[in-house]
Formats: C-alpha cells, sequence, structure tokens
C-alpha cells in the first residue's frame, strides 16, 4: 500500500480512469474494478467506491499541496493535464483497489 | 472446523451484522480489531485470573507467566563446552568413544565416513556459580551469574538429527513442516493485551563473528492451519523495523484512515459473500499495521534508557540487529504485553574450529542474555515473564574431522542437550537431569521438546492436552499425542 511502486501504479491506474474510463465517476470506478478484478464492482461496492472518492476529492481540494506531493511518488512523469487534487482522489481509490483481498489474494 | 460448519457461522455473522441498522463495515471491523467486544462473551464472566482473550474461554489454570521470552540459539550450541561440565573426559581424550555409548545412535551424514570418533574434552574451564554451586565454563561469565534465577535442564532430547527437521519440531511439534508454531498456538490460544502490537513477535540477530550457520524459514515461526494472523511478525534487523509503514507523502492519518475503512467494508461484504476466513486476516492484519504506523516508531526508540539499563545487555545494545539490541527490544516488547517473542540468534553450528569459533560468539551472546534477566528482575516483570534459552539439539563428544589439544568439531546430537528457563513460575538455582560422562545419554530426569512445550503452555495457563484446532478431520494440538508438564523445575 505504501511502497513507492505501488503508490506509483496507483497513480497511473487513477490517469487511465481519468482519460479512458468514461466521463462520470461510477464509469471510471467500474472500469479500474475491472481491470483489477475481472469483475463489475455490485452496486453496494461502487457506492462505497463513490463515496469515498468524493471524500478524498474534498480532503485534497482543500489541500492541493498534499495533492501535489502524492503525484511525486515514483519514476513515471505525471500527466499534468489532470488536475491534481482529483487525480490524488483517484489515486487514493485506485490504491484501495489494487489492496483489495480479492485483487492480492488469488481464491 | 469443517467448511459447512463454518459457513453455517458465517452465515450467522451475516445475519448479525446485517440487523444492525448503522455502521456495518464499522461493527465488523470492530470485532476484528479488539476482540474483547465480541468474539469473548464468556471472558466477563471467567473467574479473576482466568481471563483469556484469544479461543479459550478461560484459561485451563491460574498462569504463572504472562508472557515468554524465547532466546533461541540456532543451529545447537554446544552443551560439552557451555554447560554439561564432564571432567573424567580428559583421561578420554582422543580414545574412541565406546560403543557402549554410542548404543547404535545413528549418524550425520557429516560424520558418518569417518573411521574414528575420538573423544575431544572441552578445552574450556568450568567453576562453580550461585548459591548451589553449579558448574558453569569460563565462556558464559555473565550467565554464570544468574544461576541462581534459572532452571538449568541438562536433559533435552529430540529425534531429530539435521537442523531443519529438528527446529521445525521443537518450534512447531512435528518434524514435517505445516503445523503452528508455539508462539501461533499462544496467540490463537490466549490472544494478547496490547492491539497495537502483533502477539507474536520475531527478532533476527546479524550473524556474529565466530558463526556458523543455517538458515531459517518463516514457516518456523508460522501459523500452519491456525488463522493466519498468528503468525508470528518478524522485524527486520536493519533499516526500517517494518518495511512501508509509513503513509507516503500527501497522505495523512486521516486520509488513511477513510481508505482503509472503505478498504474494510469492502473487504468485509467480499468475507460474507464467500465466506473465506482468511479475509478476516487481511482486514485484521491492514489495522494492525496502521496501528504499528505509531507503536513500532515507539517501540524501537531506545533513547529514553537510562545508561545503567543499557549497560546490562553491553557494549552493542544501541546496534540494531545485534544479540544485545533484540534482547532489550525483547525486554521493551514484554513491557508492552507482547505475549510471544522469539529472538533468534544463528551460529552455533560449529562442526570445525569450535573453540575458536564458540570463543568468538559466547563474547557477543552472553551478556545480553543475562543482561535480559537481571533487567526483567529488577523491574519485577520476571515473575511473570518466562524467558527461554536454548536451541534445537546438541553437539557430539567425538569430534569432527582432525582432534587436537586445542582443536576440534562437534557434530549434531539429539540425545541430550541443554537449555535454560528463567522466571515465570521457574524455580531458580536448579540443575535438572543428569547425563553420562560423555554428555551422550540421559541418565534421569529426560525432558523431551514435546515436555518443554508443555511445561512452556502451562506456564501461560495453557493445558497444552486441551487447546486444539480442528484441521482436516483431526484435532491437532502443539504436543501431538505427547509431553509431559516438566514440574521439578515449576514453583
Amino acid at each position: 500500500m505504501n511502497d513507492q511502486q505501488y503508490v506509483e501504479a496507483a497513480r497511473k491506474l487513477a490517469e487511465r480512469m481519468m482519460t479512458e474510463g468514461g466521463a462520470d465517476p461510477a464509469a471510471r470506478l467500474t472500469f479500474a474494478f475491472r481491470l483489477a478484478t475481472s469483475r463489475s464492482p455490485r452496486d453496494p461496492e461502487k457506492a462505497i467506491l463513490l463515496r469515498l472518492l468524493d471524500q478524498h476529492q474534498k480532503d485534497f481540494q482543500a489541500d492541493v499541496p498534499a495533492a501535489e506531493k502524492l503525484l511525486t511518488i515514483g519514476e513515471a512523469k505525471r500527466n499534468e493535464t489532470l488536475p491534481p487534487a482529483e487525480l490524488a482522489a483517484y489515486t487514493m481509490v485506485a490504491n484501495l483497489i489494487l489492496n483489495l483481498d480479492e485483487v492480492v489474494t488469488k481464491e | 472446523m469443517n467448511p459447512i460448519q463454518q459457513f453455517v457461522q458465517q452465515e450467522t455473522r451475516r445475519y448479525f451484522f446485517g440487523k444492525m441498522a448503522a455502521g456495518l463495515g464499522t461493527a465488523a471491523l470492530a470485532s476484528l480489531v479488539n476482540p474483547r467486544l465480541f468474539a469473548n462473551e464468556n471472558a466477563a464472566a471467567a473467574p479473576a485470573g482466568l481471563e483469556s482473550l484469544g479461543s479459550l474461554k478461560v484459561l485451563h489454570h491460574a498462569p504463572k507467566a504472562k508472557r515468554v521470552i524465547w532466546l533461541f540459539m540456532a543451529d545447537a550450541p554446544s552443551q560439552l563446552d557451555l554447560w554439561d561440565y564432564k571432567p573424567k573426559l580428559q583421561d578420554f581424550f582422543d580414545k574412541d568413544l565406546p560403543d557402549s555409548v554410542r548404543n547404535g545412535q545413528r549418524f550425520t551424514t557429516m560424520t558418518s565416513g569417518q573411521s574414528r570418533f575420538p573423544v575431544a574434552p572441552s578445552v574450556f574451564k568450568f567453576n562453580q556459580h550461585g548459591k548451589n554451586g553449579t558448574w558453569v565454563s569460563e565462556l558464559l561469565p555473565e550467565m554464570a551469574s544468574i544461576v541462581d534465577d534459572i532452571s538449568l535442564v541438562k536433559t533435552v532430547h529430540t529425534e531429530a538429527i539435521n537442523h531443519d527437521p529438528a527446529i521445525t519440531y521443537i518450534q512447531t511439534g512435528s518434524q514435517i513442516p505445516g503445523r503452528p508454531s508455539m508462539g501461533a498456538w499462544a496467540s490463537y490460544g490466549i490472544g494478547s493485551v496490547n492491539q497495537n502490537l502483533p502477539s507474536f513477535v520475531v527478532l533476527h540477530s546479524r550473524v556474529a563473528p565466530g558463526s556458523a550457520t543455517q538458515a531459517l524459514f518463516a514457516r518456523l515461526w508460522g501459523a500452519g492451519f491456525l488463522p493466519s494472523k498468528h503468525q508470528g511478525v518478524a522485524l527486520r534487523s536493519a533499516g526500517d523495523p517494518v518495511l512501508y509503514l509509513s503513509n507516503p507523502p500527501g497522505v495523512n492519518d486521516q486520509t488513511r484512515r477513510k481508505m482503509l475503512d472503505g478498504l474494510a467494508e469492502l473487504n468485509q461484504q467480499k468475507l460474507e459473500t464467500i465466506g473465506d476466513p482468511e479475509i478476516n486476516t487481511r482486514i485484521a492484519q491492514y489495522e494492525m499495521a496502521y496501528r504499528m504506523q505509531m507503536s513500532v516508531p515507539e517501540l524501537v526508540d531506545i533513547s529514553k534508557e537510562p545508561q545503567n539499563v543499557l549497560d546490562l545487555y553491553g557494549p552493542q545494545v544501541k546496534d540494531p540487529g545485534t544479540f544485545a539490541y533484540n534482547c532489550l527490544l525483547a525486554r521493551r516488547l514484554a513491557e508492552r504485553g507482547v505475549r510471544f517473542t522469539q529472538v533468534f540468534l544463528r551460529g552455533w553450528d560449529h562442526h570445525g574450529g569450535l573453540p575458536g569459533n564458540i570463543r568468538q560468539l559466547t563474547k557477543t551472546a552472553d551478556q545480553p542474555a543475562a543482561g535480559l534477566i537481571k533487567d526483567l528482575k529488577q523491574r519485577g516483570m520476571l515473575e511473570d515473564t518466562l524467558v527461554v534459552w536454548g536451541g534445537e539439539f546438541g553437539r557430539t563428544v567425538y569430534s569432527q574431522g582432525t582432534l587436537t589439544k586445542d582443536n576440534y568439531g562437534r557434530d549434531h546430537h539429539p540425545r541430550n542437550f541443554t537449555m535454560w528457563m528463567a522466571g515465570g513460575g521457574v524455580k531458580g538455582g536448579v540443575v535438572h537431569g543428569e547425563t553420562d560422562d560423555f554428555s551422550y545419554n540421559i541418565l534421569e530426569k529426560p525432558v523431551h521438546i514435546h515436555d518443554l512445550n508443555a511445561t512452556i503452555l502451562n506456564q501461560l495457563g495453557i493445558n497444552h492436552e486441551l487447546l486444539t484446532y480442528k484441521f482436516q478431520g483431526r484435532d491437532f494440538r502443539l504436543t501431538d499425542v505427547h509431553g509431559t508438564v516438566v514440574k521439578d523445575i515449576l514453583t
């Protein structure tokens, strides 16, 4: 979760969510969830992710420097066209998805 | 537990949490991270002193020890050069070990090809120490100063003759890998009073000068078929004690908390759908890691330890990864309520050049162990902390390789070896059992490693025959179908 490479991978996934995942947050979350788990999130799962995305976004909008810091982690250049608070919020949710038991463990 | 039974219980959980109007994830989480909330409804009703925080509803009897620190001397120190004084061996120098003494004992393949098995008396002097005149080698001047606080058991024995089966055996009760380790059993059985640190912590010491050593494997402190949250957590001996514990820049505690809550909710939903109890472990471990973000830096900050305490452990105490540092850390873990700590010191595999090597190794291995006992004692913690010292087997009286007046090696010897225990309801100043003049066979009071393990659990308030876990249709326990508590050494 905190390993540099993991945080960096989460940021790149977040960029893909914002550029390839569709226009609205629900579509973007579904996009990343499917990439990681090979299934679509159920409604309750989607609700949790949406709520969390919203919270993170508010927090990072209130503290853009924190968002900027998070986005510097790793060697890959960040996509500068994406607003930092939003990208940081997606990065947190992407990191969450990449840490789901279902993603980390083969059942 | 069988899978159907498990699923039925799961269904009950789902029903229970489903009924809770608000905060499903939070309630589930609370029960996972704080076993006192739900899991232990009977603990409140337990008689005083018999409360359990683990799977046992109440302890089997009043405990003498609240925690265990095992200083594990991996690779098997030579009992003949440290503890088991055999003066008559001087007359047998370079004579062949009599067949009547060997009595059919198998050799390892390291010495089975030797044409002779010449007896190698220890080159080290022994002196009597303590009120009862316990013989201790000149290599252990510091441990000699605590003999009145320990029970020296000279007759521990095992069947295994090579390192891995032997260490697996003493750690898990079976020579074949796969069973839970003793620390995991303790965690499973009685839980931990500190929710901010793992209940079973493993500390590894850097390989010191004079060492000859074998690899160790994580399964030696693993949970086997017990839920994996009971496995030992090994702190790293250099750099950060736990990797990736710090949040990345830009992520503050609140952000982390929100993310972990979301993660726990999603994992909890998955758990209820598929019923894999190992998801519980993952949820619990993320929570443990979160709490360890605070507790570990505090644990390893020894800057406030006074000099007179540091001095007890010797000159290496401030150097992370040394045995001395780990012994101090073991005391700090004990203070914080960690149930089971194992400090591994490797390097006793002295097949050759034993006198020179063991002299080197004991220079850094002697004082910290004695210092730990003295430190616990001065804090009044020795009474309820059981300390164990020893390895997986002993070493042979005959020399491996060429024997000279001042040099020899010793091969593996399972029939008898020396360990000691202190505190936690163990008598001080006791020498338990006796071996023959060759330290090759037990004359009286044998203590099998199952007996040792049964005794350790006994001191924690656990009847080793009653702490069981059903796996693949059979109740398993640490001591298999063996083990007798060594009452002679108990207060």
